[in-house]
C-alpha cells in the first residue's frame, strides 16, 4: 500500500466525510474522493476496502447490502453516531494540524 | 442492536461476502469504462488493474472481518453473562430467605469439610518430615494367642535385628523418657527420646545446626543432646551460639551438639530433646522386657511382607538360643506413619465422612428449595422460552445464579475452615498427633473450591436441567404448565427426601450404636474404689539418690504422706490401673509346663505395702506386702483372681505356689503370698487377665505413681501433699497432680469425643431431613389444594385428610429408612471398629432409630397436614 501513516488516517477521514450525505457504496465513495479532491489524490481503488472494513469493525460505520443506481447489487456503508463524533473530532484535529504546519511554513527568513 | 442480533457468518460465507463486494466494485468500474466506449475485455482488464492487488486486498479484508466476528462473539457472550449476573443478583436479593439459607449452608458445609480435610490430609497423606518416609517402619511384637499387639520389643532382639536383618537399610531403637529440665531457676518435665546410632541413620534427618552424636557420645551415658527447633527458639531465644550451650537435664549440664530442623517430629510433637543411646542396667536387657521402640528403614527393593517374614525368622532364631522368656510372639511391621497417627486416624476419617454426609443432606435440601423456586418462576421461564431464548440460556441463567452462591459460599467457607481446624485440634482429647503438619494451604483451598463446585452442581445445575426437561416449558398455559411440570418436580423432590432420610438414618444408626457402646464402657466396674483417690507421679534422679537408698526412700514414703491431714492411706505402684503402660512378660509356673506363647503374657508391676488397701482392691486370699518383703529371700508375688483360678483352680489353692514373670530361667522363683480381685489395668474396656504384683524392694524402680486416699476432696489435699514431698527431697521430679476419676475420664475421652460428635451430627442430619420432609409435604399440600378441596367437599373428614397427607410422607420416610438400614448393614464391618460389646445389628439401636425417625416424620408432616385439613374447600374451589 502506498503512502505514509498520515495518508491512511487521511483516507479514513475522507471516507467518513463522504458518508455525511447519506449511505454510499465503496465505488461511489472512491468517486467522491476523486472528485472532491480534484483528482489530486490518486489512490488504488482496492485500498478503500480494508479501510472501510476497519471502520466497520471500530463501529464507526454500518454496512448493508443494497442496489445501486445501475441496478447492480453493492454493499452500502452508513455513518453511525459514533462515526459522526469521530468525524468531528478528526476534522478539527486535521484543521489545527494544517494551521500549525502552515504557520510554521509561512515564516520567511527575516 | 442490529449489530448484536446480526448472526456472525461462517468462514465460507465471509469470503463469499467479501468477494461479492469487491467484484461489485470491479463490475461498476467496468461498466463505466464500457459506457465510455472501451471494449468489454479491455474495460475489464483496466478495471482490474486499477483496483490493485485483488488477492492481497481480499485477504486483508478477510482477516479484518474474522477478527471482528471473533470480538463480537466474545462480547456477546460476556454481555449475556453480565446480564445473567445482574438478573441473578436481583433475584437472590429479593428471595433473601433462600439466599441466606443457601449461603449459611454452603459456608458451614464447605468450612467444615475443608477444615476436616486439612486434618485428614496432614495425618494421613502429607509426607512426614523424613526423607522418603514411606519406607520407614516401626517394628513391634504381638501375641497371637491373646490377640494383643503393638508391644515394644526387647533390647537383645533389637540388637539382633540391627545386626542380622538384610531387608533393613538401617535401623535402631528408641527409649522414650521424661526428664527434668531446669532453665532460669524453673524446672519442668520434658519429653525426650534416646536413639541409637542406627535409629538416627534410619530416620535420615540431619540437624539444621550442628551434628548427630558421634561414636564417643554413643557410650550410653547421655553426654550429648540435640534440641528441637521449637526449644531453641523458645527456651534459648534462637541464640546463634546455641552449639556452645548446655541443657540442664536432671541436674547434669549436657552439651548441645545440634538443633533439629523445624517441623521435625519423632516420635511425637511433645518430644523436644534427643539423646544418644542410653545404657540400661542388665535387668532391662533381657528378652522378656519389652521396653524399646524399634524404627527402621526398609530397603527399596524389599516389600513390607518380605521384611516382616525376615524379622519373624530372626526373632525365632533368637528364641532358639535363649528360650523361655519371650516365646510364641509375632513380629509386626507397621509403616511409621500409621503407628504415629494411631487411633486418631479412624476417628478423624469417621468425622470427615459424617460431615460429608451432612453436607450431602444439606445440598439435597437446597436442591429441593431450588426446584420450588424454579416452579415459582415457571411463568418467567416460559416467557423467555417463547421469546426464543433457548433452553440453554435458561440453564445458563440458573447455573450463573448457583455459581454466584457457590462462589460466595466458597469464600466464606474458606474463611471458616481454619476455625474448624483449630476447634478439632484443640478439642481432640489427648491431642492429635503430628499437629505441626496440620495447616491450611493451597490444597485445602482447592478442596474447598471443589466442594463448592460439587454443591453447585447438585443444588444448582441438576434442578436447572430438570426444570427444562419438564415438558411443555414453552406453553404459556399457566394451569397446564403447573400441572405437568409440577408433577415432575414433586417426584424429584420426593426422591431427594428419600435420599436425605436414608443418609440421616445411616448417621442416626451409627450414632446410636456408638452411644450405646460408650455407655457400656462407662458401666464397667474398675475393680477398685475410684473415689477420692489422689494420683501423682514422682521420680528420683540417679545422682540424687544412690540405688541402695531408693528402696528405703520409698518404704518410708507412705508414713510421711499419711501424716498429712486429710490423708487416709497412701501407697504407690510403678503403673496404675486404667491408665495402662504396664510391662508384660511370659509366665512360668513351677512344676508346670505349657507350650510357649499359648498364654497371654502376664503384666507385672511393683507396689508398695498397703497398695491394695489404699486402692480398695479386695484381697481374696493370703496377705498384702509388708515390712517382711524387703527384697531378700524368699521372694514373693501377689497374683489376681483370674490367674489363680485358671492355673490353680481356686484362689486359696494358689498360695504357696511359685511362678516367674518376664525373667530368664536363671532368676529365682517367686512365691505367691496373696490373691486379689481383678482390675481393669489397661483401660476400662478389658479386664487384665493375668496380673502380678511384686513388692518394690524386689525390683526397685525410681519413678513411681503415688496413690493417696483422702478424706474429702483429693484436690484440696494436693498442696499439702506436695509440700510434704518437697520437704523430703527438694529435687524430686513431681509430675502433675490429678485424681483417679480424672484419669479415668481422660482414658475414655477419645471415645467420648467421637460419640458426642457423632450423636450431634446424627441429630443435625435428622433435623435437616425433617426440614426436607416439611418442605416437600408443605409444597405438595399447596399444589394439591384443588384436589384436597374436592375431597373435602365430597365428605372426607379432617382427620381423614390429615391421615392421607401424613401417610404419604410416612411412605417416603419408610423407603428412606429401608435404604438407610440397607446401607448400614452393608458397612457393618466398618462400624464394628468403633463399637464395644454392641453388635452392629443391635436391635435396641435399630428400634431407637426407627422410633426417632417416626417421631420426626410425624412432626414434620403434621403441620402441613393440619393446614390441608383446615382449608376451606369452597374458597379453594373458587380460585
Amino acid at each position: 500500500m502506498a503512502g505514509s501513516d498520515l495518508f491512511v488516517g487521511t483516507l479514513d477521514l475522507l471516507i467518513l466525510k463522504a458518508l455525511t450525505w447519506g449511505p454510499l457504496h465503496g465505488y461511489a465513495i472512491g468517486r467522491w474522493i476523486r472528485q472532491s479532491t480534484h483528482d489530486e489524490l490518486k489512490i488504488q481503488e482496492g485500498v478503500l476496502y480494508p479501510a472501510l472494513h476497519r471502520l466497520e469493525r471500530r463501529g464507526l460505520v454500518d454496512e448493508e447490502w443494497g442496489v445501486t443506481e445501475t441496478n447492480r447489487e453493492a454493499k452500502f456503508y452508513r455513518l453511525t453516531t459514533a462515526g459522526r463524533r469521530e468525524l468531528r473530532q478528526q476534522q478539527s484535529h486535521w484543521q489545527r494540524h494544517v494551521a500549525a504546519v502552515g504557520a510554521a511554513l509561512s515564516l520567511t527568513r527575516a | 442492536m442490529k449489530r448484536l442480533l446480526r448472526l456472525s457468518l461462517g468462514v465460507a460465507d465471509r469470503r463469499r461476502d467479501i468477494e461479492r463486494e469487491l467484484r461489485a466494485h470491479i463490475e461498476q468500474r467496468t461498466d463505466e469504462l464500457m459506457a465510455g466506449g472501451v471494449s468489454p475485455a479491455e474495460a475489464r482488464r483496466e478495471a482490474e488493474a486499477a483496483f490493485g492487488d485483488y488477492g492481497a486486498i481480499a485477504e486483508t479484508c478477510n482477516t479484518i472481518r474474522r477478527d471482528r466476528d471473533r470480538e463480537r462473539r466474545w462480547r456477546g457472550a460476556w454481555d449475556s453473562i453480565r446480564q445473567d449476573v445482574r438478573h441473578g443478583l436481583r433475584l437472590l436479593v429479593r428471595n433473601s430467605g433462600f439466599t441466606t439459607v443457601a449461603l449459611l449452608t454452603l459456608a458451614l458445609g464447605i468450612g467444615a469439610t475443608a477444615g476436616l480435610f486439612s486434618v485428614v490430609y496432614a495425618l494421613l497423606l502429607r509426607p512426614l518430615p523424613f526423607p522418603d518416609d514411606s519406607r520407614l517402619v516401626r517394628v513391634g511384637e504381638g501375641n497371637l494367642a491373646s490377640g494383643e499387639s503393638g508391644f515394644g520389643i526387647s533390647i537383645p532382639l533389637a540388637e539382633q535385628i540391627t545386626a542380622e536383618s538384610r531387608g533393613l537399610e538401617a535401623g535402631g531403637y528408641r527409649i522414650g523418657l521424661a526428664v527434668q529440665v531446669r532453665s532460669g531457676g524453673e524446672a519442668r518435665e520434658v519429653q525426650a527420646a534416646a536413639l541409637t546410632a542406627g535409629a538416627y541413620k534410619a530416620l535420615g534427618v540431619s540437624p539444621q545446626l550442628g551434628r548427630l552424636p558421634d561414636a564417643t557420645e554413643n557410650d550410653g551415658q547421655g553426654s550429648a543432646v540435640l534440641i528441637s527447633h521449637g526449644y531453641w527458639q523458645r527456651e534459648l531465644g534462637g541464640a546463634a551460639d546455641v552449639l556452645r550451650g548446655t541443657v540442664q537435664i536432671n541436674t547434669r549440664a549436657v552439651p548441645i551438639i545440634g538443633v533439629m530442623p523445624a517441623g521435625f517430629i519423632f516420635p511425637s510433637v511433645e518430644t523436644e530433646l534427643w539423646l544418644p543411646a542410653l545404657r540400661l542396667d542388665d535387668r532391662m536387657r533381657n528378652r522378656g522386657v519389652h521396653i524399646v521402640e524399634f524404627v527402621g528403614r526398609r530397603r527399596p527393593d524389599v516389600s513390607q511382607a518380605e521384611l516382616q517374614a525376615e524379622l519373624q525368622r530372626i526373632y525365632e532364631n533368637g528364641q532358639l538360643s535363649e528360650p523361655g522368656s519371650d516365646a510364641g510372639h509375632r513380629i509386626e511391621v507397621v509403616p511409621l506413619r500409621r503407628w504415629m497417627v494411631g487411633d486418631s486416624r479412624v476417628a478423624v476419617l469417621m468425622l470427615f465422612g459424617a460431615v460429608g454426609l451432612i453436607m450431602l443432606i444439606a445440598c439435597a435440601n437446597l436442591a429441593g428449595l431450588q426446584l420450588a423456586r424454579v416452579a415459582s418462576r415457571s411463568r418467567e421461564l416460559a416467557v423467555r422460552a417463547a421469546l426464543g431464548a433457548g433452553r440453554w440460556s435458561i440453564v445458563r441463567q440458573l447455573t450463573v445464579e448457583a455459581l454466584m452462591l457457590g462462589l460466595a459460599g466458597c469464600v466464606m467457607g474458606a474463611l471458616l475452615a481454619p476455625v474448624v481446624q483449630t476447634l478439632i485440634v484443640r478439642a481432640y482429647p489427648g491431642g492429635l498427633p503430628l499437629t505441626t503438619q496440620i495447616r491450611i494451604d493451597a490444597r485445602v483451598l482447592l478442596f474447598a473450591a471443589a466442594t463448592a463446585l460439587l454443591a453447585v452442581l447438585l443444588f444448582g445445575v441438576l434442578p436447572a436441567l430438570h426444570a427444562i426437561r419438564s415438558r411443555r416449558l414453552a406453553s404459556l398455559q399457566a394451569g397446564m404448565l403447573r400441572a405437568t411440570a409440577g408433577v415432575d418436580r414433586q417426584r424429584a423432590r420426593r426422591a431427594l427426601v428419600v435420599f436425605e432420610v436414608a443418609v440421616a438414618v445411616v448417621l442416626a444408626l451409627s450414632g446410636t450404636l456408638v452411644a450405646r457402646s460408650f455407655a457400656r464402657v462407662l458401666s464397667k466396674p474398675a475393680g477398685f474404689d475410684t473415689d477420692r483417690l489422689l494420683v501423682l507421679s514422682i521420680s528420683i534422679a540417679r545422682d540424687r539418690l544412690a540405688d541402695e537408698r531408693v528402696v528405703q526412700f520409698y518404704q518410708d514414703l507412705p508414713r510421711h504422706l499419711e501424716a498429712v491431714p486429710g490423708v487416709i492411706s497412701a501407697s504407690a505402684a510403678n503403673t496404675l490401673p486404667i491408665t495402662g503402660g504396664d510391662s508384660h512378660g511370659s509366665l512360668s509356673i513351677e512344676k508346670r509346663s505349657f507350650s510357649p506363647g499359648s498364654e497371654p503374657p502376664a503384666s507385672y508391676r511393683r507396689v508398695l505395702p498397703n497398695y491394695f488397701r489404699t486402692m480398695g482392691i479386695p484381697l481374696l486370699a493370703g496377705r498384702e506386702f509388708d515390712a517382711r518383703d524387703a527384697g531378700r529371700e524368699p521372694f514373693v508375688v501377689i497374683i489376681n483372681e483370674t490367674l489363680a483360678r485358671q492355673h490353680f483352680g481356686q484362689a486359696s489353692a494358689a498360695l504357696g505356689q511359685r511362678i516367674k514373670v518376664g525373667v530368664p530361667d536363671n532368676e529365682p522363683w517367686l512365691t505367691i503370698v496373696g490373691v486379689v480381685g481383678d482390675v481393669r489395668n489397661e483401660s476400662l474396656e478389658a479386664m487384665d487377665p493375668q496380673a502380678t504384683y511384686e513388692p518394690h524392694p524386689q525390683r526397685p524402680w525410681r519413678s513411681m505413681q503415688l496413690v493417696i486416699r483422702t478424706q474429702g476432696d483429693p484436690v484440696a489435699t494436693a498442696p499439702a501433699v506436695r509440700r510434704a514431698l518437697r520437704a523430703l527431697d527438694q529435687f524430686m521430679t513431681l509430675g502433675e497432680v490429678s485424681t483417679m476419676r480424672h484419669r479415668i475420664a481422660d482414658s475414655v475421652a477419645p471415645r467420648r469425643f467421637t460419640t458426642q460428635l457423632l450423636v450431634a451430627f446424627a441429630a443435625l442430619a435428622l433435623l435437616l431431613a425433617a426440614l426436607g420432609i416439611y418442605g416437600v409435604t408443605s409444597y405438595g399440600v399447596n399444589e394439591r389444594r384443588r384436589e384436597l378441596g374436592i375431597r373435602s367437599a365430597l365428605g372426607a373428614s379432617t382427620s381423614g385428610i390429615r391421615a392421607l397427607i401424613i401417610g404419604q410422607s410416612a411412605v417416603l420416610a419408610g423407603i428412606g429408612l429401608l435404604i438407610g438400614i440397607g446401607v448400614a448393614l452393608a458397612v457393618q464391618q466398618f462400624l464394628e471398629r468403633f463399637l464395644f460389646e454392641v453388635p452392629a445389628t443391635d436391635p435396641l439401636s435399630f428400634g431407637i432409630t426407627v422410633s426417632v425417625l417416626a417421631a420426626i416424620t410425624l412432626l414434620a408432616a403434621y403441620l402441613p397436614a393440619r393446614r390441608a385439613a383446615r382449608s376451606d374447600p369452597a374458597a379453594v374451589l373458587r380460585e
